[in-house]
């Protein structure tokens, strides 16, 4: 008898990222999927990590990876989106976190090509200059300002990174007989 | 089991749509009450599992507009490190069935790169609005500020923008302007800056058409929003906002 309940299917991949101020130190994009109580995810995992990727000439970093998401959805509210981390592999070895961004999937029924726009935190000429030298810029330390508590946000000063790419095919059930938009 | 010999005992299980040849024991016929029977036919019948969902039937009242996205960036040639607000304005009609209004997201900084024209604030936004008259279709109005070095905030540029009436995934650039403050020497001169200056309590009135009359604007800058529309109920109440017409 769910039959009724609408549901989506977010099918794509994390192609990959852009613009980063990194010059030759690998990336990697941790994407976390972030979405309200009344949607039902249909998976073991929602969290994706990607391999480390070194830039080509034009400085494009490749993910190509690929995830599908099945969705039961019982609200439009809180619409799953993506919460993305880009981390960063530099030539000594050491892990850093250097961006964040967060992304809503598309709500309707086609093939999309979206981009994500970075930020990471900055405070002040101290720790700028240390990231300069040394290579470590500012981190969050609680993640909550990305978009669980956006009120914080507002105490916060950023700077802006890189874009992530990511390439989303969407597929609805169900829609229609609710009378919700976007199956056309 | 069916009885083949009158006077054989067996295991008989009830049932209601027994052949007609089928033929009771004189001692057996007093277990069957004929009320009962007549009970459990209705209860099979009207039980709840057999019912059928139809969420077409369902009464309806409101349309339901569900406005999602993020706003993405600015690009300001001569501005630096704003910080955003966006208001949600709708016409008395409406009403807020989930989200926030208005919210403030970081001061932001240009980056190095391709970075280095864009200040991203990537402030993610869901409201949803209900009502039953487009009248008063909400717009948003994103307005940025800075602190000045005496800790005050000071607005330095407005913009303004109609949620789309269509559903789906809209990219939406805002032309952002900035008031002036000119007194004759700097017209004189001919200096206009960018970011005129100017505290205003209500940035929200943006929104409206009052009073614009007396007002001198410079343009400058850009924001970009990313705006996803879903509707609920909208066909129901007679408004088509897709091309497909079915």
């Amino acid at each position: 008898m769910a039959d009724y309940k609408p549901e989506i299917y977010f099918i794509g991949q994390i192609v990959g990222g852009s613009d980063f101020p990194t010059d030759l130190d690998g990336l990697f994009v941790e994407a976390s999927l972030k979405y309200g109580e009344n949607w039902k995810l249909i998976e073991k995992t929602s969290t994706i990590q990607t391999h480390t990727s070194y830039p080509d000439d034009e400085g494009f970093f490749v993910f190509a990876h690929p995830f599908d998401f099945y969705f039961i959805c019982e609200s439009v509210q809180g619409w799953p989106k993506l919460n993305i981390k880009v981390w960063r592999l530099d030539q000594y070895g050491k892990l850093d976190n250097i961006a964040y961004g967060i992304i809503n999937l598309p709500n309707e029924t086609g093939s999309f090509d979206l981009e994500c726009p970075t930020w990471r935190p900055m405070s002040g000429w101290r720790e700028e200059s240390y990231n300069y030298y040394l290579g470590g810029p500012p981190k969050l330390v609680n993640s909550d300002p990305i978009v669980r508590d956006l009120n914080k946000r507002r105490f916060l000063t950023s700077m802006s990174s890189g874009s992530i790419h990511i390439h989303c095919e969407v597929l609805m059930k169900g829609y229609r007989d609710s009378f919700i938009s976007g199956d056309q | 089991m069916r009885a083949t010999k009158a006077n054989e005992t067996y295991q008989r299980n009830t049932y209601l749509s027994d052949p007609p040849d089928y033929k009771l024991d004189d001692d057996e016929e007093e277990e069957f009450d004929l009320d009962e029977r007549l009970k459990e036919e209705n209860q099979y019948k009207y039980h709840e599992n057999l019912s059928h969902y139809d969420p077409k039937g369902q009464p309806y009242s409101y349309f339901y507009i569900t406005v999602m996205g993020q706003i993405d960036f600015g690009e300001f040639q001569y501005l630096d490190g704003l910080q955003l607000h966006y208001h949600f304005v709708k016409g008395e009609d409406w009403n807020i069935a989930n989200g926030t209004l208005f919210q403030t997201g970081q001061f932001a900084f240009k980056g190095q790169g391709r970075g280095l024209s864009r200040m991203i604030w990537n402030l993610p936004f869901e409201i949803t609005f209900r009502t039953m008259t487009p009248f008063g279709w909400p717009q948003l109005v994103v307005y940025c500020t800075t602190k000045e070095s005496d800790g005050s905030d000071t607005v330095k540029a407005f913009g303004s923008i109609h949620v789309p009436i269509s559903p789906g995934i809209h990219k939406k650039i805002i032309r952002m302007f900035s008031p002036i403050t000119t007194n004759s020497f700097t017209e004189f001169i001919g200096w206009f800056r960018e970011g005129g200056g100017v505290q205003i309590d209500q940035p929200e009135l943006i929104a409206f058409a009052e009073g614009r009359e007396v007002s001198r604007v410079k343009a400058g800058g850009k924001v970009t929003v990313n705006m996803q529309v879903t509707q609920r109920n909208m066909e129901r109440h007679g408004y088509i906002t897709t091309n497909n017409k079915k």
